[in-house]
């Protein structure tokens, strides 16, 4: 029994983390108060990229720095179409999720000659699994934290790291006042589209090693559509976690949770077809909660605060 | 003034066809790059591939059919301000109910054979539109009352619409004696007819014909329309001039699910005998495109509708003929959409020409005053 629950965390764990990237990159953009429907895009364009040049350089970090560098590219078109030539951003990012599902397939079919998998044509390399020395030897801990996939650990220390370049550094305040007030930074003489695009360019390089973990960790090969979507559970863990990172993180486990049950039930329920379709609704149902008692506590404290002003007109009249 | 409105449009014009135009000869090149042995025939089965025989034009007009429905639809949602993407999954999901009539009870099993064909398409359509109208509704809901971001909801849902299909399917009214997950072939009087010798080509066109009708009636010559374009194009406005703007905003995302309800009819009723497993393939987005590309008037939809199924259609004669695969088009719809809806391409020479006549006008009329 315990052995199966160690399992079943172990499991979560290696299943969040490509979430967690995503749900970083996408707080990362939401902080500058747009909504990151590219990450989906950015992570299959990482993940083909690592795997072809890790492959042609037989180099794992190399693969691993140019797929990140495909992703940053893929983020500067975005914004290059929409704060310079003024398209719609979420159209254009729709269009580039659209663009790029297929556009990967047609890369690995000039490759490989078949449009499903790089396995057993391209020599890619991928990143191994780490024993952490002193955590591995503790019993039932040491199962479920040690072990992981260097990736894993990247994206928790990545918590940190996003957190810390939000709440802590110059570039992050100003990333999150252009999120609440453009105009404002406008006036002190920042450009908003130019932090825009550095949260943008920021956020592609999360997400991007989100994608990389599925090519070039998870799996050692690039298949069709490798993401499945994950871009879009990611945006809404962070949309849920309301840009913070921790919130955005523990989202993702709890999205996570729903895929681990899902695979997990998968030999006792025989409708697979309910068990996939069940994350998706879960999401939807938690996201109208967290939405419907967000906007009544911010009613609850524009009425406070409209009470507050009432009586301070009250007393100054009584003056 | 007038002068200035109208080169406004023909820059407008002018961008969309430059947009199509470019990602065109992309192709071409592409084609030509790839195609090893005879570029010009592959090239040639590229540009009138789709006109060559009539049963590849049956398709074409199939697709046309559907992406008039779903285009109508997005200008609708997307001119009342708001991205609401569940047509995808409406598309999937809507036909559900009625199949699970059609299949699952006496009615649709003995007395639905048996109606008028025109009775039946009715009860399709009308049953499709209606439980697409459901599906748009939860993310406006979310949206409007929730305070829910009504694109997170609408791509998660079209997900959550593609598995529920099958879960439904599959429990009920699945054919168990195929090999794959689908439902028992369509009864005859329960679907579109086939016309031109059983092409793809149906009598779902009519019923795109009377949706974009209907559609251009309401959005242009209704206080309907009239406040669903005032909603997207300045929502403070329509809101001090006492226009209910939710309740707008709802009615045209409720709108733009009857038309992917509608759609879905065409598609799944038209096109194939029988709703299996991936039948659908990305209808509800390329109706999205087809949206843009029309620029939100639904004026030009019958228009852009026709070239985004010509190309794909293209597309689809070239992957069944030569070695290119047909998802090179669809990456370049990226393309399209940069140029279509880019508003600065093109914008310089924009100002200027405008620029140069308003001068030439202000100095004839200083003319004029001296004389």
């Amino acid at each position: 029994m315990v052995d199966y629950i160690t399992n079943f965390i172990y499991s979560l764990i290696r299943i969040s983390t490509p979430i967690i990237f995503v749900a970083l990159c996408s707080t990362i953009s939401q902080q500058a108060g747009l909504l990151n429907m590219a990450a989906e895009a950015m992570m299959l364009t990482s993940a083909l990229a690592g795997v072809m040049f890790s492959a042609m350089f037989q180099n794992v970090w190399l693969g691993i720095l140019c797929g990140m560098a495909c992703s940053v590219i893929l983020a500067l078109f975005l914004c290059f179409a929409s704060f310079v030539m003024k398209a719609d951003l979420y159209l254009m990012s729709i269009s580039l999720n659209m663009s790029l599902v297929a556009g990967t397939v047609f890369v690995v079919y000039l490759v490989t000659g078949t449009k499903n998998t790089t396995a057993g044509v391209v020599q890619s390399l991928s990143l191994g699994s780490i024993d952490i020395p002193l955590i591995k030897d503790i019993p039932i801990l040491g199962a479920i934290l040690s072990g992981h996939n260097l990736f894993t650990y990247i994206a928790l220390v990545m918590v940190f790291l996003v957190w810390f370049l939000l709440f802590r550094t110059k570039i992050g305040l100003r990333i999150r006042a252009s999120g609440q007030n453009p105009h404002a930074v406008e006036s002190v003489g920042i450009n908003p589209r130019k932090i825009y695009t550095l949260a943008f360019v920021l956020s592609a390089a999360v997400g991007s090693l989100g994608g990389m973990y599925l090519s070039m960790g998870y799996n050692n090969f690039f298949i069709r559509n490798i993401t499945a979507n994950r871009g879009f559970i990611g945006m809404a863990a962070a949309t849920i976690g309301n840009g913070m990172p921790v919130g955005a993180t523990i989202m993702s486990f709890v999205f996570g949770l729903a895929y681990a049950i899902t695979n997990y039930l998968k030999p006792y329920i025989v409708d697979s077809y309910f068990l996939s379709a069940l994350p998706f609704l879960l999401i939807i149902i938690f996201y109208f909660i967290v939405s419907a008692y967000r906007s009544t506590q911010e009613k609850r404290r524009l009425l406070e605060a409209k009470k507050k002003l009432m009586q301070a007109e009250a007393a100054e009249s009584q003056l | 003034m007038k002068k200035v409105e109208f080169i406004d449009s023909v820059f407008e014009f002018l961008r969309v066809l430059l947009g199509i135009v470019i990602a065109f000869l992309i192709c071409i090149v592409v084609i030509i790059l790839m195609s090893d042995a005879d570029a010009g025939e592959a090239v040639r089965t590229f540009m009138l591939g789709p006109f060559m025989t009539k049963r590849r034009f049956g398709q074409v007009l199939a697709k046309y059919a559907s992406y008039m429905l779903t285009g109508m639809g997005m200008c609708y949602i997307y001119s009342a301000g708001r991205l609401n993407m569940a047509g995808e999954g409406a598309i999937n999901l809507a036909p559900i109910p009625v199949l699970l009539i059609m299949f699952g009870t006496t009615f649709g099993l003995n007395v639905m054979p048996t109606l008028p064909k025109i009775v039946n398409m009715i009860i399709i359509t009308g049953g499709c539109m209606l439980t697409g109208a459901a599906i748009l509704m939860i993310p406006a809901f979310g949206r409007e009352r929730l305070g829910a971001h009504e694109m997170v909801t609408s791509t998660i849902m079209n997900m959550f619409c593609l598995y529920a299909a099958l879960w439904l399917i599959k429990g009920t009214i699945a054919d168990r004696s195929l090999s794959f997950l689908g439902t028992p072939n369509y009864p005859d009087a329960a679907r579109f007819t086939r016309y031109w010798n059983g092409s793809n080509f149906t009598g779902g066109i009519w019923v795109a014909i009377i949706g974009v009708i209907i559609g251009l009636i309401v959005f242009y010559r209704t206080p309907l329309g009239m406040r669903i374009r005032l909603c997207g194009d300045n929502l403070q406005f329509a809101i001090y001039s006492g226009i209910n703007a939710k309740r707008i905003i709802f009615i045209a995302q409720l709108i733009g699910g009857l038309f992917a309800g509608a759609a879905a009819a065409v598609e799944v009723f038209g096109l194939y005998n029988s709703y299996y497993l991936s039948l659908l393939t990305n209808v509800g987005m390329d109706g999205l495109l087809v949206a843009v590309m029309a620029k939100k008037k639904p004026i030009f939809v019958p228009i852009t509708a026709f070239v985004m199924a010509y190309i794909r259609q293209a597309a689809a004669v070239l992957n069944a003929n030569t070695n290119i695969p047909v998802e090179m088009v669809t990456m370049l719809s990226a393309v399209i959409i940069l140029f279509v809806a880019a508003e600065e391409f093109l914008g310089g020479t924009r100002r200027k020409v405008i620029f140069r006549i308003s001068r030439r006008a202000e100095l004839a009329e200083k003319k004029g005053e001296v004389a």
